[in-house]
């Protein structure tokens, strides 16, 4: 058996180098939770692991000309307390905050969930409510920009060729008072895989109170997160101190039954779906009032007698 | 590749291979077996040690991660044999029954201390939320880390 190269670029430059040389027997490692975890499930040795952690310069979270830029290397533990974030993508700080455990979330990256491609990806399902794109970089030093659906093939999994990685990922702030929240379930209150997630970003009437347009984003039903907006439509017009709009609640769960029908989680999923619709509105109400870690216990992860 | 690091306070330089996971190299090449391996998916943390003062699940990250940087186990903890506050204390609370999380437990709560030293209950209960303990003995952990706390304040007068 070959031994596994290792290189660890400490800068752009040998970062390119670095990709030019990958094969598709070759890993990225950036925080190392999910890819160590496949290597040693599976008894996989590759060629070439190019480890990240050196980079310089790649964990940044900047809000620049009505962008917020967040680089890919930013750990959820940085994420969950990021002021920035706070401001102006409460959605994916709440998400980081509710990846895996403290120790998992020291080492997880933003580039790492979204490389990773996993159909339950908490940030992922963030980033896509946000409208977020990703910047790739390739062997040849190009860098691209790409909406973030575009990074996940269609049958599941990455979209990403050998010899790419991604630098960075960066969302619209808009010009409205725009709020946004990220909800899940898993099989305990936390340090849970979610069996299902959602995010939320509406933007308000200049009353402040007032749905204008909101997006909504649903993971862990299909081969990866996706926009249902026709769902967030149902809350246009109403406002967000006021109790959720069951148009909303009852969009959420058909989306449930035309997504995962007869499969053995459909029948938690459709009525669970309903708690984190109430939970995101919850939050959509309240944000900007309470910093991430002391949103409340989410009522969805609590059984309600089924 | 040849790993230069600081495992407890020494000097080492060993050589591992660049997919080896830090918990194989910290038991098998170092004979630290104080980290175990639970489940291996990083869902139970019994083998949480400290990179650099963050607690970490030594099945998720890579050896190479711990390239000249800090490394602290359970073993680390005890200084010329003499147990730390947090490990007397866990004595002390009972918080030990069959002993397996509790090396994790001790990791994760030094972490937490050196980072918030007067934490409240649900910070704890949060900071311990990734190690798992089989006897479900998790009042008396919380108790221990919460007594540590209040007279490491008190000792240092942050009150």
């Amino acid at each position: 058996m070959a031994q596994t190269e290792w290189l660890a670029p400490r800068d752009p430059d040998e970062l390119v180098a670095a990709l030019r040389r990958m094969t598709g027997a070759s890993r990225i490692v950036a925080g190392g939770s999910d890819l160590m975890l496949g290597l040693h499930a599976s008894g996989f040795h590759p060629d070439l692991l190019i480890d990240l952690s050196r980079l310089d310069g790649f964990a940044h979270v900047r809000h620049v000309d009505g962008r917020v830029r967040v680089g890919a290397l930013s750990t959820c533990a940085q994420l969950q307390d990021d002021s920035v974030l706070a401001t102006h993508g409460h959605g994916l700080a709440q998400a980081a905050a509710r990846v895996g455990s403290a120790q998992i979330r020291n080492v997880a990256t933003l580039g790492g969930n979204v490389a990773n491609a996993s159909p339950c990806a908490d940030l992922v399902t963030a980033l896509v409510a946000l409208d977020a794109s990703a910047t790739v970089i390739d062997g040849l030093g190009r860098t691209r920009e790409r909406p973030i659906a575009d990074l996940f093939a269609p049958g599941g999994g990455s979209a990403l060729p050998p010899g790419e990685a991604i630098v960075e990922c960066s969302f619209a702030q808009g010009h409205a008072d725009r709020r946004s929240a990220f909800a899940k379930l898993g099989v305990r209150s936390s340090v849970a895989v979610s069996r299902l997630n959602a995010a939320l970003v509406v933007d308000l009437d200049r009353d402040g109170a007032t749905v204008r347009s909101a997006r909504l984003a649903v993971g862990s039903i299909a081969s990866a997160a996706f926009r249902a907006d026709a769902v967030a439509a149902a809350l246009i017009g109403a406002r967000i101190d006021a109790a959720c709009p069951e148009g909303f609640t009852h969009g959420c769960m058909r989306l449930v039954d035309e997504r995962i029908p007869g499969r053995p989680s459909w029948a938690y999923k459709r009525l669970a779906v309903r708690g984190l619709a109430e939970d995101l509105w919850g939050v959509i109400g309240a944000s900007g009032t309470r910093p991430v870690g002391k949103d409340p216990a989410p009522r969805s992860n609590r059984p309600q007698g089924w | 590749m040849r790993l230069n690091a600081t495992v407890n306070g020494d000097p080492v330089s060993i050589e591992v291979a660049a997919d080896a996971r830090l918990l194989d190299v910290l038991r098998e090449t170092l004979g630290l077996h104080g980290a175990k391996e639970g489940c291996a998916a990083g869902e139970c943390g019994a083998c949480t040690v400290l990179l650099d003062g963050l607690a970490v699940n030594a099945c998720l990250v890579p050896a190479t991660r711990a390239q000249n940087r800090d490394v602290r186990t359970v073993e680390g903890l005890a200084r010329n044999g003499v147990l730390d506050a947090l490990q007397r204390q866990f004595v002390a609370s009972g918080a030990i029954q069959c002993g397996y999380c509790t090396p994790g437990m001790l990791m994760s709560a030094t972490a937490l201390l050196a980072r918030v030293p007067r934490p409240t209950r649900a910070e704890i209960a949060a900071a311990i939320a990734g190690n798992l303990c089989r006897c479900t003995g998790y009042a008396a952990i919380i108790d221990a880390i919460e007594t540590v706390a209040t007279h490491q304040s008190a000792s240092h007068g942050a009150d």
